[in-house]
C-alpha cells in the first residue's frame, strides 16, 4: 500500500495497480523504494482524490486507453453507465476532477470528464453555455455582430 | 465558478462536439471558444469543387484573416465548366440584344465561332478561379499539410493542376511546409523543379501518366527528381506509388537520378507499384537503380514497405525480363542489404506475388527480426504453416520485440493464435486479414451437399471457433499476452460466400444498418465474438471487426 496526500493535508491509501493508472504516480513509484514515505499533490484536494481514487479503484485492471486512430472530429459522445453515474455532479466538481485528472495524466478519466462536459454543451444556445458554466462575455456587441456575418460561408467548410 | 479551465482542455472537450453546426454556435460565447471553434472549423481546408459556398468561403478566409488557422490544405482541382448558364443566356437591354444579334450573325459566317466562344468562357473563368483560390492561399501562413489530389476517374483541366502546384512558389507556407502530397498528371510535375520548400519533412508522390509516351514521362520525371533532390536537406519520408493505369513508365532514370542525392535525415521509403514489376525493367537496369537508391540510406532507413498494386486483368511485361514479377524478392537479396539496414523497426512486404518461394522473404525477415517493432505482410494469404514459417523467422522469443503485426491468412484458427501468442510474447497490436475461419476440430466437406447444409457447416464452424476461444479463455491461454489492439478483417473471398449463401453474419451486418431481424442476429454473433475475444485476451483494450 502506499500513501497520497492532498492538498489539504488528508492521507489516501491505495495499491500500486490502483495508482498505476495514472502515469504520473506510475513514474512516480518507479523510483519510490519505500511505500512508507507518502506522496505529496500539492495540486489535488483531498475531495477530489477520493473521486479519483474511487475511479481508478473500479477501473483497476482495466486495460489502458489506446490511443485514437481516427482523428476525426465527426465522433460520438459514448459514456458507460457507471461512468456517467460517476462523472454527474456540478461543473465545478467535474472541472476539479478533469484539472486533476490532467495532473495526474489519466487518460480515461480526463476523456471521461471531457466527454460530459461537451455531452453539457451540446444542443445548447451561446446564452445558455454562458450560464451554465459562468462565462463571462468579452466580445464587444460590433465583434459578435461580425462573427455572426461569418455564418453563410462557415457552413460551407 | 471557482476552476477555470485551460486552453488545451477547453479545446479537447470541443474537440468532441460531432458537428460543425454545434461549433459554429460556440463562437459567440466568449474570446476562447472563438478561438477553438475557428481552429476547429478551419484547421484542415478541403476545396475540391467551385461553387457559390466555395467562393463565399475562399473570400470569407481572406476577408476575415482567418488563414492563420488553417494547418491543412487540400485541393482536388474540379471540372469548369464550358456552357453557359441558362440565366446569363437571357440578355437584358439593349447592350445584350446586340450581343446576341452579333453572336448570331457570327455564328452564321463561322462554324467555329460557338466552339472558340465557349473555350473563351472557359479559360475566363478558369483563371478567375484559380486567381480567387491564389488570393486565398497566399494569405495561408501556418499550413504545414498541403495535398494535391486528383480524382483520375474524371477529365481534368491541366491549367489548375499546374497553377496549384505552383502555389508553392508563391505563397507564404513554402517556408514552413512539412507535408507534401500529391497526386497529379505525371507531366504536370515537371513544373515543380525550380521550387524549393526548406522545410519539408514527408514526400508522397502518386504517379499517373496514363497513356504518355515514355520519353515524354522520362522528362518530366527529370525535372521532377530535381525538385526531389532539392529536398535532400530535409526530407524525412519518401513515398512512392504508382498503378496500372501508368502504362508506360519507367521508374529507372528516376530511382537513378534520385541515388545521385544523399538525404541524410531519411527515415521512411516506400514504393509501392504494380506486381508485375514492369515499371522497374531489366534493361533500363531499373531494379538495380532502386537497390542502388535503398543501399544508400540503408544505415538510416528506419521504415521500408514495398508493397505491390493489387492484381488487374491488365498484366504488362517486358518480353525481355521475365524476372521483373520478382523485383520485391531481388530488392531483399540485395548483397548487404539486411546487414545494411541497421536501423530498421518497421517493414513492410507484398509477400510472394504470384504464389513464388516464401524463401527470400524467410531469410530477410530472419536478418532484420532482432530489431523489428513491426511487421506487415501483406498480398497472397498465407496457410498455418506458412504462418509457423514466418514466426519462426522472426526468431525465438528472447531475440525480438515486435510490438505490431499484420498479417494476410488464409484462415483464422485457434491454432494460428495459439502459436502467434506463444512465440511472440511482446505483441500488442495484431491485424488480422482472413479467408475464412476454421476451428481446431475438423469438420467434414460441405462442398457436396445442397446450399443449407454448405450454410449450417459454415455457422456450425463458427461456433466450433467460438467454443475454441471460450475453452482457452477458461484455460488461461492467453492471459499474459499484451495484445491490447486486435483488428479482424474478412477478405473480399470470405465476405462473397458469405452473400452467396445469403447468411452471413458479415451480410447481416450490413443488413442491421436496416434493422432486420437477421441483421440483429448477425450483430449478436459478432458482440459474442468480440466478448469471447476479450475473455480470451485480457489485455485487449480494442477489438474491431471490419
Amino acid at each position: 500500500m502506499f500513501t497520497l496526500l492532498s492538498e489539504d493535508g488528508i492521507s489516501f491509501q491505495a495499491e500500486r495497480d490502483v495508482l498505476e493508472r495514472s502515469v504520473l504516480l506510475k513514474n512516480m513509484l518507479e523510483d519510490v523504494q519505500d511505500s512508507s514515505n507518502s506522496i505529496p499533490l500539492p495540486n489535488v484536494a483531498s475531495a477530489v482524490l477520493e473521486k479519483v481514487l474511487h475511479f481508478c479503484e473500479h477501473h483497476r485492471g482495466d486495460p489502458l486507453p489506446v490511443p485514437e486512430e481516427d482523428e476525426t472530429r465527426m465522433r460520438k459522445i459514448v459514456i458507460e453507465d457507471w461512468d456517467y453515474d460517476f462523472i454527474s455532479a456540478n461543473c465545478d466538481i467535474v472541472f476539479e476532477i478533469i484539472m486533476a485528472a490532467n495532473y495526474l495524466d489519466i487518460k480515461d478519466l480526463l476523456d471521461l470528464g471531457c466527454k460530459y462536459v461537451a455531452s453539457l454543451i451540446k444542443g445548447k444556445s451561446t446564452e445558455q453555455i454562458r450560464e451554465l458554466f459562468h462565462i463571462v462575455n468579452d466580445l464587444t456587441p460590433e465583434e459578435e455582430e461580425k462573427i455572426k456575418k461569418e455564418n453563410q460561408w462557415a457552413e460551407a467548410v | 465558478m471557482t476552476v477555470q479551465l485551460p486552453f488545451d482542455i477547453w479545446f479537447k472537450i470541443l474537440d468532441y462536439l460531432p458537428s460543425n453546426d454545434s461549433v459554429i454556435r460556440l463562437r459567440t460565447v466568449n474570446r476562447v471558444f472563438l478561438e477553438i471553434a475557428r481552429r476547429l472549423l478551419y484547421g484542415k481546408l478541403c476545396i475540391n469543387k467551385y461553387e457559390k459556398r466555395t467562393k463565399h468561403l475562399l473570400k470569407g478566409i481572406s476577408s476575415c484573416s482567418l488563414g492563420s488557422h488553417v494547418h491543412s490544405l487540400h485541393i482536388q482541382p474540379w471540372t469548369v465548366s464550358s456552357l453557359v448558364s441558362p440565366t446569363s443566356t437571357r440578355r437584358h437591354g439593349p447592350a445584350g440584344r446586340v450581343s446576341s444579334a452579333f453572336d448570331h450573325v457570327c455564328s452564321f459566317f463561322d462554324s467555329d465561332y460557338a466552339v472558340r466562344k465557349a473555350q473563351a468562357l472557359l479559360e475566363k473563368r478558369m483563371c478567375k478561379q484559380i486567381k480567387l483560390v491564389t488570393d486565398t492561399v497566399n494569405k495561408l501562413e501556418h499550413v504545414r499539410e498541403y495535398t494535391v489530389d486528383w480524382d483520375v476517374e474524371k477529365p481534368y483541366h491541366a491549367q489548375l493542376f499546374t497553377a496549384f502546384l505552383t502555389l508553392l512558389n508563391i505563397s507564404p507556407f513554402s517556408q514552413t511546409l512539412t507535408v507534401l502530397t500529391l497526386r497529379v498528371p505525371t507531366d504536370r510535375l515537371a513544373c515543380l523543379a525550380p521550387i524549393h520548400l526548406p522545410a519539408l519533412e514527408e514526400l508522397n508522390v502518386h504517379l499517373t501518366t496514363q497513356s504518355l509516351s515514355e520519353r515524354y514521362i522520362n522528362d518530366c520525371l527529370d525535372c521532377f527528381s530535381v525538385f526531389v533532390n532539392n529536398l535532400f536537406p530535409t526530407l524525412r519520408s519518401l513515398s512512392v506509388s504508382s498503378t496500372h493505369l501508368s502504362l508506360n513508365l519507367n521508374l529507372s532514370k528516376f530511382f537513378r537520378l534520385l541515388s545521385i542525392a544523399y538525404f541524410p535525415r531519411l527515415r521512411a521509403f516506400a514504393l509501392s507499384i504494380p506486381y508485375d514489376g514492369s515499371y522497374l525493367p531489366n534493361e533500363t537496369d531499373g531494379i538495380a537503380s532502386l537497390h542502388s537508391f535503398i543501399l544508400k540510406h540503408s544505415r538510416n532507413l528506419q521504415y521500408l514497405k514495398l508493397s505491390s498494386y493489387p492484381r488487374c486483368s491488365f498484366i504488362r511485361t517486358r518480353p525481355s525480363d521475365p524476372l521483373a514479377k520478382y523485383w520485391i524478392q531481388r530488392t531483399l537479396l540485395t548483397p548487404g542489404l539486411a546487414d545494411a539496414l541497421v536501423s530498421l523497426n518497421c517493414l513492410e512486404l507484398a509477400v510472394r506475388p504470384l504464389r513464388s518461394d516464401l524463401g527470400p522473404f524467410l531469410v530477410f525477415i530472419s536478418s532484420v527480426a532482432h530489431q523489428l517493432d513491426s511487421l506487415v505482410l501483406t498480398d497472397d494469404p498465407l496457410t498455418a504453416e506458412e504462418v509457423e514459417m514466418v514466426v519462426d523467422a522472426l526468431g525465438t522469443p528472447a531475440s525480438g520485440f515486435l510490438r505490431h503485426l499484420s498479417l494476410h491468412l488464409q484462415y483464422l484458427s485457434p491454432a494460428t493464435l495459439d502459436i502467434l501468442a506463444s512465440r511472440l510474447p511482446s505483441l500488442t497490436s495484431l491485424r488480422l486479414t482472413f479467408g475464412d475461419i476454421k476451428s481446431s476440430t475438423p469438420v467434414a466437406d460441405g462442398s457436396a451437399y445442397g446450399r443449407e447444409v454448405w450454410l449450417s457447416q459454415m455457422e456450425y464452424e463458427l461456433n466450433l471457433f467460438h467454443d475454441d476461444l471460450s475453452l482457452r479463455s477458461v484455460q488461461g491461454t492467453y492471459n499474459h499476452w499484451p495484445v491490447s489492439s486486435l483488428v479482424l478483417s474478412a477478405c473480399s473471398s470470405y465476405y462473397s460466400q458469405y452473400q452467396y449463401h445469403n447468411h452471413s453474419y458479415y451480410h447481416h451486418r450490413r443488413l442491421y444498418v436496416d434493422g432486420t431481424e437477421t441483421g440483429a442476429a448477425a450483430r449478436k454473433t459478432l458482440d459474442d465474438l468480440e466478448e469471447v475475444f476479450r475473455k480470451c485476451i485480457p489485455s485487449l483494450a480494442k477489438v474491431c471487426f471490419i
